[in-house]
């Protein structure tokens, strides 16, 4: 089973142990934006794991179990409740588990550097997704290996913080 | 040179008696009474006698000794062939201010000693004298292996802990507080021929405490098991023998076994520690007010190796004066976990896994043990779910009812990549989680323990956990 270590792990392997001198520089490009993009992979699909092992408690409430499970009750316009998808952001979702499952001060989290950081790297993901013709991106190796500690970090922040 | 000295050591004759013939016909009773050869020995020994220094040149000491343990050291003195008496040396008495005990440190030869002691020595002689005090030796261990090779080279090793005590087992008075892999090594020795002196640390007079002081003092390395020195406290109790009367009584136990020296897989026999920790866990869950099921409570795990336990001591003193834990509900959950072991360990037993001697004693893991009887506790209030989970054994058919490969599978996303799987730490975290395991298999449908139970149980506890910390934050900012 693939999970984020196996993303991280493809993270770093775009940028070690390869014989850069032997690519043009379109090639490591190639690399650098395959390991920034495996890096943002791993920490969506740990955040996406955490959401849905925490919605499994028997102590939270409905709407935040829904939440977890990406979904909200609204009502339609029969007035009956039901259950709509959603796409919460990665980010957005890193903030609600430390808000709910953590004695973390949001207000203080978001002055940290660690949160500075995600929503750089959010931008920088988002930049790359959706694509605008103004805006060209450059990502080199210190870039790369900077999105994987980062992601790293968060990772580690989160274990502890939530299960130790 | 050698030969000088055999030659000067051959008895010559060296004096022709004239006496009286009271005197000498008073030799000869004493020959007879004595059982001597002749009366060339009767007068030897009789010179020897007179030689010999008083009882106050025999014993130094700076303290003052009580009269019961001067008899004791004159009876040591006069039944243990000591180095010192042979060369007509004092024994120095000093006193350990700790225990309040009284001790000597002398030596003696391989041949005497192994004539002498005992390693089955038992801490309350009065009562428990079946119950040894000593943990397993281990003749496969490359240290003691190592020992005995030294042994064999002549080694002479020293502080050998014993108690001089003729209550019990009269001809093998040296009981071995300490050293029995030593006093092991030297009989091993002595069969090869080696017959060295050696040195040892004597002690008289002790009573049960401080007998149970000085063997954990000389227990006190990295090689003893806590194990041990919780079996040496659990001795120690007074009433004595309750804890394993409750084992008896369940079938924990068999009759006239007692409590293993440390966690081992074959011949497997639960310790002390584990069974303290199912009492006291019975008593917290059974005390529980709250809604479990939402909660993430951390079953107790009893300290091992330092003093009794407190939490048990609690349980343990409410209970003295029957002298038995005699709870119908605590007896109850014992016979009921008895009856998970028994069915866990013959159905792994059947398993083709080379896991399965792990497996086979999986009811027996701390985190388990602990977690199966604070469940059992807090649904002594709910006879449906009680049942439920005493019935785990037959309604497991011919699976081994804990699932053992269910419960290696499961784990948390945070979890390290060397983590095993459910019931092999014993960690606060490991003992939350099983928890939950055995409570959503009380209230499941299920009749056996699945691998999404235990990986739900997982997770349950961890958002519980989370979710409590939270709540615990908001309340503080208000």
């Amino acid at each position: 089973m693939k999970t984020f270590k196996f993303y991280l792990d493809a993270s770093n392997y775009f940028i070690s142990n390869l014989n850069y001198g032997k690519l043009d520089k379109k090639e490591r490009e190639y690399y650098y934006f395959a390991s920034v993009l495996h890096s943002w992979i791993s920490l969506e699909s740990y955040i996406n794991a955490i959401s849905e092992s925490l919605s499994k408690g028997t102590r939270i409430k409905e709407h935040q179990k829904a939440f977890l499970q990406e979904t909200e009750l609204r009502v339609n316009d029969d007035g009956i409740f039901h259950e709509v998808k959603i796409r919460p952001s990665t980010t957005k979702k890193n903030l609600f588990i430390l808000h709910n499952f953590s004695d973390i001060d949001i207000k203080k989290f978001r002055q940290k550097p660690l949160w500075r950081d995600l929503k750089s790297f959010e931008d920088l993901r988002n930049k790359i997704i959706h694509h605008k013709e103004i805006e060209d991106i450059n990502i080199d190796l210190r870039k790369a290996k900077e999105c994987r500690d980062l992601v790293k970090e968060t990772i580690n922040y989160l274990n502890r913080l939530l299960f130790r | 040179m050698e030969e000088k000295i055999t030659k000067e050591e051959q008895p010559k004759l060296k004096l022709q008696l004239i006496t009286s013939d009271e005197l000498w016909n008073n030799v000869l009773r004493y020959k007879i009474q004595r059982r001597l050869k002749n009366n060339n020995q009767a007068v030897e020994e009789l010179i020897r006698t007179a030689l010999k220094p008083e009882r106050n040149e025999l014993i130094v000491t700076n303290e003052n000794i009580p009269d019961d343990a001067i008899s004791e050291i004159d009876n040591f003195r006069s039944v243990i062939p000591l180095v010192e008496d042979k060369n007509n040396a004092p024994l120095f008495i000093s006193k350990d201010a700790k225990s309040d005990s009284f001790f000597t440190e002398c030596h003696i030869k391989a041949s005497d000693l192994v004539k002498f002691t005992d390693q089955d020595l038992s801490i309350d002689p009065e009562l428990q004298e079946e119950y040894r005090a000593n943990r397993e030796l281990e003749p496969d261990n490359t240290y003691f292996l190592k020992m005995v090779e030294d042994a064999n080279q002549g080694r002479a090793f020293s502080d050998i802990v014993i108690e001089f005590n003729t209550t019990y087992k009269e001809a093998k008075p040296l009981k071995i507080l300490g050293g029995q892999h030593r006093d092991e090594a030297i009989k091993r020795a002595l069969k090869e021929g080696v017959d060295v002196i050696h040195g040892i640390r004597v002690y008289f007079n002790l009573n049960k405490d401080q007998r149970a002081e000085i063997m954990r003092i000389s227990n006190t390395n990295i090689n003893v098991s806590p194990d041990l020195r919780d079996r040496i406290e659990e001795h120690r109790l007074e009433p004595s023998g309750m804890l394993r009367k409750f084992c008896y009584e369940t079938g924990i136990l068999n009759e006239k076994e007692d409590f293993d020296d440390k966690r081992r897989y074959e011949d497997f026999t639960p310790t002390v520690r584990m069974i303290r920790s199912f009492i006291v866990n019975f008593y917290r869950g059974k005390e529980y007010k709250g809604d479990i099921d939402k909660d993430a409570k951390i079953p107790y795990l009893c300290e091992s190796g330092r003093d009794t336990d407190k939490e048990y001591l609690k349980i343990f003193n409410k209970f003295k004066k029957e002298q038995r834990f005699g709870d119908t509900d605590l007896i109850g959950a014992g016979k009921m976990f008895a009856k998970l072991h028994d069915a866990q360990f013959d159905k792994a037993d059947k398993m083709k896994t080379p896991s399965k001697r792990a497996y086979k004693v999986k009811a027996y893991s701390l985190a388990i043990i602990t977690s199966w009887s604070f469940a059992v506790g807090v649904l002594q209030s709910d006879e449906k779910r009680l049942k439920k989970l005493y019935d785990l054994p037959d309604l497991s058919g011919d699976n081994d009812p804990l699932n053992a490969v269910a419960m290696s599978k499961a784990k948390h996303k945070s979890d390290p990549e060397g983590y095993r799987g459910l019931g092999t730490r014993n960690d606060e975290k490991e003992r939350g989680r099983l928890l939950h395991l055995f409570l959503g298999y009380s209230n499941a449908q299920k009749p056996k323990i699945t691998d999404d139970m235990c990986q739900a149980a997982i997770d349950i506890f961890h958002s519980n956990d989370d979710t409590i910390r939270s709540e615990e934050k908001r309340k503080r900012a208000f």
